[in-house]
């Protein structure tokens, strides 16, 4: 019996380093902490871990920590916290007599087989085992948990322990910053990776979520991601690998061109949005490597219910959209 | 007659919101009311640009235009790239690395601005050869 802890992790990697309570001042393209949990094309790669791990027959899956969730329904938890509770439960899972966790850390994505990870941590017979790839070592590790002593600290002790080294051959993502969150997005496009939206592909290379509402003239050109809940109004062009999750709101003539919108979030009227990441009213440019706040609400702002973010109200603008189901 | 006066540069506050707006348009005001007015926004300082700083941009353009001058932007911050491009307006306005650069500007049309390949370039300019030749 295999169980798994993964952790929401507020740095891409903690190898060789400490956790930093936040990356957001580091640099234009830390726009923000956590970004395995900000949903891709439907679903965050920490949810998408998980999944992979219970299709792996891995049991008891616990992910702890930082998520987009929590911060949304006002629950504050530190990565920190996240450990010293991972460390408990590794202790119940030897109480359980689980044979070996995997302790996983998503900074980063990893496809991986997960039953051949397990093979390979019997084989090597040591209390612990570590992912590498080609740039180095990863978040990754496999631990007997009746041989593993766990002291407080159970990530400094995972650096410290004596660990078999495991490549893996599958995708890896490290999700350090904007240039590979984009990355993710067009590997997931082009099919490079498992992943795959979660949405109904309506015609080829444009997935739309159910509850979407696209304007009959608005254009959506392949590959292009629409998200559940999602409005697009006329004359909108959503264009080269453009992403719009749930709950977004893109209104009149805007054109959104290799860029991805987050979860609600308002883009205003006869924009361009190019080479992009919007979170809210935060603008990450990859081409210009800036990050701006927009202080002007018409232009770009969070929104959480139709009233706040519908300026126009429910009227004829959006009588002739098509609803996906 | 026309005439123009000199080239005049003026720097863009770090935040042009609707305050910012209304000071820098008092100070530019009187400039945009000369005649034929030439004129260097330099935006090297611009962090930030609400939408009230973008209609100012078009509407000092259109306030020179109609008086045959010119308004050019020098040294773009990349937060003010950003915004025009969002916007739409960046391909409106002409825009230099430098106001040095934007100033000689007014005075000589760049070289690259011409493209020297173009086939209307040496067809006319071979038939102006080929005409002189002629007479």
């Amino acid at each position: 019996m295999a169980g798994a802890i993964v952790i929401a992790g507020s740095d891409p990697q903690v190898s060789d380093h400490k956790i930093r309570i936040s990356t957001a001042s580091d640099g234009w393209d830390r726009w923000r902490s956590g970004m395995a949990s900000i949903p891709v094309l439907g679903c965050s790669p920490i949810a998408r871990t998980a999944e992979a791990m219970k299709s792996a027959g891995l049991t008891g899956i616990s992910i702890l920590g930082p998520t987009s969730w929590g911060e949304k329904n006002g629950i504050r938890s530190s990565e920190e916290q996240a450990w010293l509770l991972a460390a408990d439960e590794l202790k119940t899972c030897k109480e359980k007599n689980v044979d070996a966790v995997v302790i996983t850390r998503t900074g980063h994505y990893i496809e991986c087989e997960w039953q051949s990870l397990l093979e390979q941590h019997g084989k090597y017979g040591e209390v612990a085992s570590r992912a590498f790839d080609s740039e180095g070592p990863l978040d990754l590790w496999v631990v007997d948990p009746s041989r593993f002593c766990v002291d407080g600290d159970l990530l400094a002790m995972l650096q410290v322990t004596k660990v078999a080294e495991w490549a893996v051959e599958g995708y890896v993502n490290r999700l350090a910053g904007a240039r590979d969150f984009r990355r993710f997005v067009t590997d997931i496009f082009s099919s490079r990776c498992r992943v795959r939206p979660y949405a109904t592909e309506v015609r080829p290379g444009v997935w739309v979520a159910d509850g979407a509402q696209i304007a009959r003239n608005a254009r959506v050109v392949a590959p292009a991601y629409i998200g559940h809940g999602v409005k697009i109004l006329d004359d909108c062009l959503i264009t080269r690998g453009s992403t719009v999750e749930a709950n977004s709101y893109v209104d009149f003539g805007t054109a959104i061109e290799d860029s991805s919108v987050l979860p609600d979030t308002y883009v205003g009227i006869g924009l361009d949005l190019s080479h992009s990441i919007v979170d809210g009213d935060e603008i990450v440019n990859l081409r210009h490597e800036v990050r701006l706040r927009i202080s002007d609400p018409v232009v770009m702002r969070r929104h959480f219910s139709k009233a706040q973010h519908d300026p126009h109200s429910v009227t004829e603008n959006e009588r002739d959209c098509v609803l996906f189901h | 007659m026309l005439t123009s006066g000199p080239v005049v540069i003026m720097q863009l506050p770090e935040e042009l919101n609707v305050k910012e707006v209304d000071h820098f348009m008092q100070e530019v005001g009187p400039l945009l009311e000369s005649n034929r007015p030439r004129i260097v926004l330099e935006c090297s300082q611009v962090h930030s640009m609400e939408s009230a700083g973008v209609e100012m941009l078009l509407r000092c353009l259109e306030e020179v235009l109609k008086r045959d001058g010119d308004l050019k932007l020098a040294a773009l911050s990349s937060e003010a790239e950003v915004i025009l491009e969002l916007m739409r307006v960046a391909r409106v306005f002409e825009t230099f690395p430098t106001s040095e650069e934007a100033v000689r500007s007014f005075n000589a049309i760049p070289a690259d601005a011409i493209p020297q390949d173009a086939p209307w370039y040496s067809t006319l300019f071979g038939d102006l050869g080929a005409l002189k030749q002629a007479s």
